[in-house]
């Protein structure tokens, strides 16, 4: 696979986020979280559940405001920029999203040609050839006419995937987006992200996890426990025996990938330590 | 096509036999002389034209809050509208001696938006959004003021009893332009202004974390919609009385033809539930000859078992 340039943290990438501090009400999920999401890249965001993985990622698209820090697009604070104009800027695909019932494909890839739209400013030829270039590239144009409660959980998911491409934003955050589909739908899923990133150049955030998927597609991961940022960096170099132990509490063997040359990690068990920090459902407060 | 030739139909039947020849004459060559041209133009055409006004507002009121609860049961009066209109109503007819249609139409209105405004404080807008506990508001703040206006009509001599009994079983007899004008006039706003909605009701209908990617505010949606709904509900239930089950059935009719997509659901709620309406209004017309059954009776008569067929035979969307 190709490798980028490592990437160059003395200039600030287009999205960043400075001393974020996450929660929900009370419950504080995250703190003091500092981030740059390299342009151009496959970003994977990787940790045990509950570790605010997916908390980082909605706020970094806006979905759930900062307690503290502020998250930062080309310098500004996300929320202050208007919604449409960061909408044309950056695309989401959620956990779940609910299709209304008898709709079509294309009319739901078509529904992400919103933000470019306005009250006057109807569909355009511009529109029909965003969603006509997503839908070839999920590979989902023979479904078009099609309702989307018809088809299978791997075909859904494609079509959710050329809903946001239609949005046609320089980057694409996904939040679990393999979850719920088979390996083989799985796979076909990170190709596809992979090939948008290197052809297309979308910049990818992706929360996902299988670490070794992540090691195989992503080229930058966040890895992340109790709320915190561990590590961050090229899979490569940054996936170590300690690293899984401390962040999985799995004791473990890494090798290299046969096919792909990726690191690949293989579990032996649980740790004995412990302390391990992965204890799932443990409240996280402490930085 | 269907709502013009139904339209055409209804001013040709009354309770009172003209001949088709004659009423055809009241429109092209009015006579003011002729107490059967002066019947057709001051009673059935605004009769028509009325039907038709507060069937588009019902149907896309229905719609846009089927939409934004998601809940394919809920109906314009989910909100509370329609209970505050009548409440206003019944107090006009009781307290202020009002008997006339076009005296009331403001009080109706009046009592809509204070009851919209009321669910949407009692609701907690400003704790951030959830449908759910505005309609919960809405269906408490109906029975509360449900209640009041059985006080009032209980307590209320026969007059105003007998007054009020007629307008809450729905009902276009007897409205002139008088009240169709103004009515007219604010379901057009309103209708106009929820075209402009469909494109947001679009996006938001994907769920609320899809719809903010995409650059909807649901805040505003919600607010917007709201004034639209209780604009329309308000002014459809001050002018006709409540007209329960075309609000809820007209859409679902119209999401069966058109698909979900409410740039055309809504003009489509519109169509179908004007015709609902005069239809209704012209069998309640043939079927109590020689007096009449009223339009609000006559929709749940024939919307009832309609709706449950349509159930039955067609899955029926969820939202």
């Amino acid at each position: 696979m190709i490798h980028h340039e490592p990437p160059d943290f003395a200039k600030p990438t287009r999205l960043h986020a400075e001393g974020l501090t996450l929660g929900y009400g009370q419950r504080i999920i995250c703190r003091d979280l500092s981030v740059c999401i390299p342009d151009g890249r496959f970003t994977a965001i990787v940790g045990p559940n509950g570790c605010g993985k997916s908390t980082l990622l909605r706020s970094l698209c806006r979905l759930l405001p900062p307690l503290a820090g502020r998250v930062c697009l080309d310098g500004r604070d996300i929320h202050q920029l208007p919604t449409r104009q960061l909408a044309r800027q950056m695309g989401l695909l959620p956990q779940s999203s609910q299709a209304p019932s008898g709709i079509t494909v294309i009319d739901l890839v078509g529904r992400g040609r919103y933000p470019h739209q306005g009250l006057f400013r109807q569909w355009s030829d511009e529109d029909a050839a965003a969603v006509s270039q997503a839908m070839a590239a999920t590979g989902v144009t023979a479904l078009a006419e099609q309702e989307v409660d018809q088809l299978s959980g791997g075909q859904r998911q494609r079509v959710w995937v050329a809903m946001v491409l239609a949005q046609q934003t320089p980057l694409l955050l996904l939040d679990e987006p393999t979850t719920f589909l088979d390996i083989a739908h799985q796979i076909d899923l990170l190709e596809l992200f992979r090939t948008l990133n290197h052809d297309a150049n979308h910049t990818l955030v992706a929360v996902l996890h299988d670490l070794n998927q992540a090691c195989r597609y992503a080229d930058y991961l966040i890895v992340m426990a109790n709320g915190s940022i561990v590590a961050q960096g090229d899979p490569v170099t940054l996936m170590t025996v300690e690293l899984v132990s401390e962040v999985f509490g799995l004791d473990s063997v890494i090798i290299e990938d046969p096919v792909s040359q990726t690191p690949l990690m293989i579990p032996r068990g649980r740790c004995p330590r412990p302390h391990t920090t992965s204890q799932a459902g443990t409240p996280r407060t402490s930085v | 096509m269907l709502l013009v030739a139904m339209a055409t139909a209804s001013i040709f039947v009354g309770t009172r036999p003209i001949p088709p020849r004659v009423t055809l004459e009241a429109i092209v060559a009015f006579d003011p002389t002729n107490t059967e041209h002066l019947l057709v133009r001051h009673l059935r055409v605004p009769r028509v034209l009325l039907g038709i006004v507060v069937g588009c507002a019902l149907g896309v009121a229905g719609a846009i809050m089927q939409a934004l609860t998601r809940n394919p049961l809920a109906d314009p009066g989910i909100l509370g509208v329609n209970a505050g209109a009548t409440l206003a109503i019944v107090a006009a007819i009781a307290f202020f001696g009002i008997v006339d249609v076009s005296g009331y139409l403001w009080f109706g209105l009046a009592g809509a938006a204070l009851a919209g405004a009321a669910v949407y404080s009692l609701g907690g807008i400003r704790q951030g959004l959830n449908p759910v506990r505005l309609v919960l508001a809405g269906s408490a703040l109906s029975v509360v003021l449900l209640a009041l206006t059985q006080i009032i009509t209980v307590n209320s001599d026969e007059q105003v009893f007998d007054q009020f009994r007629h307008w809450v079983v729905g009902s276009l007899q007897g409205r002139g332009f008088n009240v169709l004008l103004p009515t007219a006039g604010l379901a057009a706003v309103a209708l106009a202004a929820s075209i402009a909605l469909a494109r947001m009701l679009d996006a938001m209908a994907l769920g609320q974390d899809t719809g903010k990617a995409l650059g909807a505010n649901p805040r505003l949606v919600w607010i917007f919609s709201a004034l639209i709904v209780i604009f329309l509900a308000g002014t459809a239930t001050a002018a006709a009385g409540p007209i329960s089950f075309v609000g809820l059935t007209a859409p679902h009719v119209a999401r069966f033809v058109v698909g979900p997509d409410h740039r055309w659901l809504l003009p489509f709620s519109m169509i179908f539930s004007a015709l609902m309406v005069v239809g209704a209004d012209m069998l309640g017309r043939l079927v109590g000859h020689p007096g009449e059954v009223a339009v609000g009776i006559m929709v749940a008569l024939i919307g009832g078992p309609f709706f449950i067929f349509l159930v039955q035979r067609w899955r029926i969307a969820r939202l």
